[in-house]
């Protein structure tokens, strides 16, 4: 328990699963709907970065601009293309919405093997500098990138939801849809928006985790679990709850292990959704609506 | 309120205010989906023939067809979607796979443990998931399965993550069919179980279980506890997902933790969507398409799960009720043109 | 009126009169929304039926044998599986690019008998449940001899042995393929394991090393490796922990931590290569910066991982490799690699076993008298003998019969290579190499 490394590896874990939430958070702030789709999107952030720097020998920023307009791009596509049509088309239905966003999920992935190829690329570090002791650990530049980076973001994202007009809409249109609507609040605006933003989160959180590990073209899948079960965790009462939840997971993944064995983060994770969702699916941080 | 052949699209705008019942078209159309599908089943068992390759892809296609309709009777019927299938063929695999390697007992039991095991871990599972729905469910029965090929590949007696294999061959009461025979068998199987599925479906009993989706209160006045019925769905659900897994092993000879994966799983939600949820005969089709999709085009270099994918996606977006749902539509269709144009003599 | 034609009906006809019926009356509109509607459902049902005949006949179409020209002489087909699409695509595309070459230059210094040898490519993404389909896929298109260039060619052996076509298992170092049962007409390059566990005893006891913890992923191809390759290790030290991570897993901090706190003299890492390995010894380098690492993995032979890790991450790292720059047919093959893909490319393992794959699949077919006679062409894979591979240690060589069917000679195919600064595997590992008879 007192490995600094151990400590280390869970902040930057908790970090990136924290951001994946939050990409979901905002998608179901707007429109009351779990976007799959946010692994690969993710996914593309990084391998298209990559990508580009590696095998077209783009410049950096250039690279990672193109790689989180390619990211927005795909969320906005779900939304207007898949979601949008087949949740006017099945109603209460939550199903064929969800079946469909899992399509999507596998379509990006594999276009994402076609267009950046299968092998694993090394992600890319946007600033270099000299990795910090701490005590017998290493904190990697990247690692703390994440880190910074991913404060700033749920800093950011707190205040836009607070103060902007748009951040305020997007809860109340997520709460009720045919509300919002009666008010003459722009539903189909909202959503877009609410995708978009998501879009650019997730690519954000797949470029700084990318170097960590590297990244290839399937990750989507793991990484679009991570960050749902980040949210569950934390819930979705307020911005910060998707980083507690993140943060809560990423301390599991590398401290269960430790004690358990590997095996039983399996393990641990399934009983764990099974009790959370049964007696708490909610989250940890409850939401009460004033009425 | 008119009585229409249509079975139930899973897009379908009606489906949710109005469950559907026939009474003498119901029976013909089941009827006629049976005989469909048990033509078409002769016909590729007639296109396989002795041919190995042809073979291989019948195998897989049975697998898959049979864990689709595993997952298609809780999906379709009871709206609820589980992802833990890949667990109920493994177990159905692993149940074949352990009988032939470390006991002597004949091989022909694993297929009927295989079931009842998975039948029992499916209820288990469901009851502890009563309360859950849509993407609860979903994301737990994945990280169900998860657990489990985690738990399969750590395990000693499954032989860890190299799996097992080298089976004696099967052999009932003394007698060996050949490979030709078991395919023949996989047929047959396949056909049996789609039949007995479509049956369940439009049976009373299948009509319960539909409404209790959408009015569960009127199914509980009628004297039918919602809770058991949906964890007799997932049950029989489960049992013949494990069916799929005892197919694949025996077939193949082996079985390891990542055999049947996760991939695996959705390809299996989306055959029902390609071949048609209306009936249960989608899933066998949906699975031969899936297989021509992923094993059978080899100018494709890239990978056969992104022509799936986007096929799924364009089906939903465009032709919701699937293959056989349009060719049943069409079907009634021309059949209206006929009887236009004879009333107007 | 609406109310009366709304009674229950049980035929087709019901609705179409009640609809007519309301629509004569009320709105013309519904009408035209009904025809387009049949129209469209009309439409819909020819194309479902098209494509449902259209994948019938390409189900149909895609069994058809390939063909031959006419007029010059017909060319011997060779089915290659080659994994382009999964994680170990880190080594196949090396292998299957090098196999092309040497078959170009096979069919340029005049093919097998003057017959040009042809290669047709099947990709079972090294899913055991595909492999015996695309076995059987590549036989249907002809192929007369089987190159597997994939993870794990073990899954095809019950096909082959049915399909009675001699194959290879270009780059696999699992002795399954080559082993009974099933292995008539099965052939490896490689190594066996057993000899990997010699190599590692005997460096090991040479430096000191009585305890080791292991670090692996849970890819079915490890486990069945280590299945083979612990037993035997165990004669020689001890294997204080064992340690499994998801090989798609992003952080093995909790796993190397565990492993530390057994202080065991050296580490082995075992996994498929790729990004997994390189997680691995980053890690070990970072919490045990001073541990002696020894990795199974083929990362020695994979340059375009090396890239993946941290400057120095790799330093020191003693691997299991075949290259030695000394081996005068190593050199010779170097220079045609060089000739072809550019002065900076680094040759392989996997380069030699790809080129000698070819090599040995020519002389069989040509002693055969042609490569169209399977069961002639796998007499002769069993007549060769003493064949100069294209790696391990100066002389060394492969030689195979009815009884042998992993080609390897002796200890010395195994070259322990070390990683440098520039976390590059170009040295031998100075302490220790496997004794070579060389003839």
């Amino acid at each position: 328990m007192n490995d600094p490394q151990l400590w280390i590896s869970a902040l930057q874990l908790g970090c990136f699963f924290g951001l994946l939430a939050l990409s979901y958070w905002v998608v179901l702030s707007g429109t009351g709907f779990f976007n799959f789709a946010v692994g690969p999107y993710a996914m593309v952030g990084g391998l298209c970065t990559s990508w580009l720097v590696i095998d077209k020998e783009f410049e950096l920023w250039s690279a990672v601009v193109i790689a989180l307009v390619a990211a927005m791009a795909l969320a906005a596509v779900t939304e207007l293309v898949v979601v949008r049509p087949v949740q006017r088309r099945s109603g209460r239905n939550q199903l064929p919405a969800l079946v469909a966003v899992t399509a999507v999920l596998f379509a990006v992935e594999q276009l994402a093997g076609v267009i950046f190829g299968y092998t694993t690329l090394p992600g890319e570090e946007l600033f270099s500098f000299q990795s910090i002791q701490i005590g017998s650990a290493e904190l990697l530049p990247d690692a703390l990138e994440l880190i910074v980076v991913t404060v700033v973001v749920f800093v950011a994202m707190a205040v836009w939801v607070r103060v902007t007009r748009t951040g305020r809409l997007l809860r109340a249109v997520g709460d009720s849809r045919e509300a919002a609507a009666l008010l003459g609040l722009s539903v189909n605006r909202i959503r877009i928006i609410a995708f978009v933003l998501s879009g650019l989160l997730a690519g954000i959180a797949g470029l700084l985790f990318a170097p960590k590990a590297g990244v290839n073209s399937s990750a989507g899948l793991q990484w679009a679990l991570d960050g749902f079960l980040a949210l569950v965790i934390g819930g979705t009462a307020t911005v910060w709850a998707p980083l507690v939840g993140g943060l809560i997971l990423g301390v599991l993944q590398v401290f269960v292990p430790y004690y358990l064995g590997g095996p039983w983060l399996a393990y641990s994770l399934v009983i764990l959704a099974i009790v959370f969702f049964a007696f708490r699916p909610q989250g940890l941080f409850m939401r009460t609506i004033r009425v | 309120m008119t009585m229409q052949t249509s079975g139930t699209s899973l897009l379908g705008a009606n489906l949710l205010s109005e469950p559907r019942f026939t009474a003498w078209p119901r029976g013909l159309q089941a009827n006629g989906n049976a005989a469909v599908g048990v033509i078409a089943a002769v016909l590729t068992l007639v296109w396989v023939g002795t041919n190995g390759y042809r073979q291989t892809l019948l195998v897989s296609a049975g697998t898959y067809a049979l864990i689709a309709l595993g997952m298609y009777v809780p999906f379709v019927l009871a709206g609820s979607l589980s992802l833990a299938y890949g667990a109920y063929a493994s177990i159905g695999g692993y149940a074949v796979a352990l009988i032939s390697t470390k006991t002597g007992l004949p091989l022909w039991l694993g297929w009927f443990i295989g079931p009842v095991i998975a039948a029992v871990v499916a209820v288990l599972l469901g009851m502890a998931t009563r309360r859950l729905s849509g993407f609860y469910l979903v994301a737990v029965t994945l990280l169900f399965s998860e657990a489990f090929q985690t738990y399969v590949a750590n395990a000693s007696y499954t032989g860890g993550a190299a799996g097992l294999s080298a089976f004696r061959p099967l052999d009932v009461f003394g007698w060996e069919p050949s490979f030709g025979v078991l395919i023949g068998a996989t047929g047959v199987l396949v056909v049996v179980i789609a039949f007995v599925v479509n049956r369940l479906r439009l049976s009373a009993w299948g009509v319960v279980v539909r409404g209790m989706r959408e009015a569960p209160a009127a199914v509980e006045a009628s004297g039918a506890r919602v809770p058991t019925l949906s964890l007799v769905a997932l049950a029989i659900g489960a049992a013949i997902g494990s069916l799929g897994g005892a197919l694949f092993t025996q077939m193949n000879g082996a079985i390891q933790p990542t055999t049947f994966t996760l991939d695996l799983v959705f390809l299996a939600i989306y055959m029902p969507i390609i071949g048609g949820t209306g009936t249960s005969w989608g899933a066998p089709l949906g699975a031969l398409i899936v297989v021509e999709l992923t094993l059978n085009l080899p100018s494709l270099h890239t990978s056969g799960t992104l022509l799936v994918a986007l096929g799924v996606l364009v089906i939903m977006l465009v032709a919701p009720r699937g293959v056989l749902g349009y060719l049943d539509l069409g079907r009634k269709e021309l059949v209206r043109l006929v009887r236009r144009t004879g009333d107007r003599k | 009126m609406n109310g009366v034609n709304q009674s229950t009906r049980t035929r087709h006809g019901g609705t179409e009169e009640r609809g007519d019926w309301v629509s004569i009356n009320v709105m013309g509109r519904r009408k035209s929304k009904r025809v387009v509607r049949r129209a469209a459902t009309v439409a819909g049902s020819i194309v479902a039926a098209t494509a449902l005949l259209a994948t019938g006949t390409a189900m149909v179409a895609g069994a058809a044998t390939g063909k031959t020209s006419k007029g010059s002489k017909s060319p011997i087909i060779v089915g290659e599986d080659w994994d382009s699409t999964s994680a170990n695509a880190a080594f196949t595309d090396v292998t299957a690019k090098t196999i092309q070459l040497a078959v170009n230059q096979v069919n340029k210094s005049g093919g097998v008998l003057g017959h040009p040898i042809k290669l047709v490519i099947g990709n079972d993404e090294s899913d055991p449940t595909k492999t015996p389909a695309v076995t059987q896929q590549l036989a249907n298109e002809g192929a007369k001899f089987l190159l597997y260039n994939n993870g794990l060619p073990a899954p095809a052996k019950p096909t082959v042995q049915k399909l009675g076509i001699p194959s290879i298992g270009v780059t696999a170092v699992i002795p399954t393929f080559a082993n009974p049962p099933d292995n008539t007409f099965t052939y490896l390059l490689s190594s066996p394991l057993s000899d990997w566990s010699q190599v590692l005893c005997g460096a090991w006891k040479k430096t000191g090393v009585k305890t080791v913890g292991v670090l692996r992923d849970n890819s079915t191809t490890t486990a069945s490796l280590d299945n083979v390759l612990f037993p035997t290790l165990k004669k020689c030290v001890t294997l204080v922990d064992v340690e499994t991570a998801p090989g798609t897993a992003s952080d093995v901090t909790a796993q190397v931590a565990r492993l530390k706190s057994h202080n065991p003299d050296a580490i082995l890492v075992a996994d498929l290569g790729g990004s997994f390995e390189i997680l691995a010894q980053e890690t070990v380098h970072q919490l045990m910066p001073t541990e002696t690492r020894y990795s199974l993995a083929t990362i020695v032979n994979e340059p375009t991982t090396w890239k993946l890790a941290s400057p120095g991450s790799l330093t020191g790292v003693i691997a299991i490799g075949s290259l030695n720059p000394n081996n005068p047919q190593t050199k010779k093959l170097k220079s045609v690699l060089v000739a072809n893909n550019g002065s900076s490319y680094a040759m392989t393992a996997f380069d030699a076993q790809a080129w000698d794959t070819i090599q040995l699949m020519k002389t069989a077919m040509a002693k055969a008298g042609g490569g169209n006679t399977t069961a002639k062409v796998n007499k002769q894979m069993q007549k060769i003998s003493s064949y100069l591979a294209s790696f391990g240690q100066p002389g060394y060589t492969l030689t195979y019969s009815a009884k042998k069917h992993a080609g390897a000679n002796g200890l010395c195919g195994i070259v322990l290579q070390q990683f440098d600064s520039q976390n590059k595997p170009s040295k031998a590992y100075a302490k220790y190499q496997p004794p070579c008879k060389t003839k």
